[in-house]
């Protein structure tokens, strides 16, 4: 069930966000076309449109995130969500799975945009990107041990996919809650205000955490290895304290929102 | 014959706002119900109770022998009174939807009566008339060979000739040994199909009785309606 349950949210993701890229594949193809003739005022044009374009790509998801969440469980939609035969944990998993996909996609789509930009920038003003790339992609494989950039890579990577779905988890739950019958009857601004709060109270905790308890973790060409100090020597040091935090607070998150959808949603 | 629907003390409140104050129901399978009663009476929050879309209540409540849960959806057809699918999904979209959560869902019945409904299975719901959306979900909900029906308001707001054509979907649709419960305000369209009544008013069961009862009495289930809300509930 949750693999038919994935498949219909990705489904419902794409109408949500199809447009966007599609605006954002003729901006970029307008820029090409104007590059390869040389038409300095359609560069120009096409420059601010695909700018425009890659931000949009990126509000269009989070807004498609926030509306399919609530139009899908709390409004109409959630006569038919919540009288599928699955679980309420079943129905958050496949939803947050396919938002994860979404946002982990605008975020490459706007990566992928702006290192474009970023490319035919310098190359105007007339640096070798090409040689600085193999420069760097060959004093990467120079170094003494390259499993270390590896894992690097690996930690910093798993560090985005928990902002991620840390975010998801939140918004998910300030939904949720708001959805509950004291705040059931106003329209979006529960929501706003539990996830302002949320997000204002986890940051200074998170913040907190960073400071004073110092848990690290030290990447260095010796491999992994923790630290109970905040500053080591001898390799990258990142906090550990915090991300345990907001591993804990995704899980509660998601748990919260589950509780609340079994025992205290009633549909309007 | 094994019971489709047990309740037994069921209270719901929304606040301080009692609707249902210690209902008690038994139904055996194969019967048509009709659920009748004045707006408020609490219609709509037993059918969300015994579909699953309430859990905060009191009381037991038992479909085929299970509380509320996955068991209970997969055996239970739902009509609420609202349209409640995706507008971006075209009809044969909705369709297929339907036949990948529902194991009952029989998709050619449904693509028959899609086609006596002369409805297009490639147009958006979004861009349907609120009419064509609930033929859609009505013929979607009696494809699927379930249990339990539970139709809430299915008459309302069409004209009399739909609403003939409706019943008639109903009719020759339900599963065999089946419970279909209907909720509605028409009880003159619909008193003709019903083998039990159920009123409930001020929360509580007000008339539960067969159609041969009702009719051994010498009056029409309107008539008793009217006796038993005549003053308000």
């Amino acid at each position: 069930m949750v693999g038919k349950l994935i498949k219909n949210e990705l489904k419902a993701g794409l109408h949500s966000v199809a447009n966007i890229y599609i605006a954002a594949a003729a901006a970029v193809a307008f820029m090409a076309i104007s590059l390869a003739f040389e038409i300095a005022w359609l560069t120009a044009i096409s420059l601010i449109a695909v700018i425009v374009v890659a931000l949009g790509i990126l509000i269009v998801t989070l807004i498609s995130v926030v509306s399919n969440f609530n139009t899908t469980l709390f409004r109409d939609q959630g006569y038919l969500s919540f009288t599928l035969p699955v679980t309420s944990g079943q129905l958050l998993f496949a939803k947050a799975l396919c938002s994860f996909f979404w946002i982990l996609l605008s975020y490459l789509a706007l990566i992928g945009i702006f290192g474009g930009i970023f490319y035919y920038a310098t190359d105007q003003v007339g640096e070798e990107n090409i040689a600085m790339v193999k420069i760097l992609i060959s004093t990467m494989a120079e170094l003494p041990d390259t499993a270390a950039v590896i894992k690097v890579v690996i930690v910093l990577v798993t560090r985005v996919f928990l902002k991620i779905t840390f975010l998801i988890a939140e918004i998910y739950f300030a939904i949720t809650l708001s959805n509950v019958r004291p705040f059931q009857r106003q329209s979006f601004l529960p929501a706003i205000i539990i996830f302002a709060v949320l997000f204002g109270v986890l940051q200074t905790a998170s913040a907190f955490l960073t400071a004073y308890v110092p848990l690290s973790m030290v990447i260095s060409v010796e491999g992994i290895r923790f630290s109970t100090t905040a500053m080591a020597a001898g390799g990258m040091v990142l906090g550990v304290a915090d991300v345990i935090f907001e591993f804990v607070i995704t899980c509660l998150f998601f748990w919260g929102s589950a509780w609340l959808m079994n025992h205290k949603i009633n549909l309007k | 014959m094994s019971k489709i629907i047990e309740v037994h003390g069921l209270q719901k409140s929304y606040g301080h706002n009692q609707v249902l104050r210690g209902l008690d129901l038994n139904y055996e399978q194969g019967q048509i119900i009709g659920l009748l009663g004045p707006n408020g009476c609490g219609k709509t929050s037993l059918i969300k109770i015994l579909t699953g879309l309430i859990h905060d209540y009191e009381g037991t409540v038992l479909i085929d022998g299970k509380a509320p849960g996955i068991y209970t959806k997969s055996v239970t057809a739902y009509l609420p009174e609202r349209t409640y699918l995706p507008e971006w999904m075209k009809a044969k979209d909705a369709i297929d939807y339907f036949q990948d959560f529902f194991a009952d869902f029989d998709k050619v019945k449904a693509m028959d009566m899609l086609s006596r409904f002369r409805l297009d299975p490639n147009q958006k719901i979004k861009t349907m008339s609120k009419g064509m959306q609930e033929k859609l979900q009505l013929l979607i909900v009696m494809s699927r060979a379930a249990k339990l029906y539970c139709l809430d308001e299915p008459l309302g707001g069409v004209d009399p000739a739909t609403r003939s054509a409706i019943l008639d979907v109903i009719m020759n649709n339900y599963a065999d040994k089946s419970t279909v419960l209907i909720s509605t305000h028409l009880i003159n369209d619909v008193e003709r199909i019903f083998n039990s009544v159920l009123m409930i008013g001020e929360g509580r069961v007000k008339l539960d009785a067969s159609i041969d009862e009702i009719r051994e009495s010498g009056r029409s289930v309107e008539e008793i309606f009217k006796e038993v809300f005549s003053f308000g509930w």
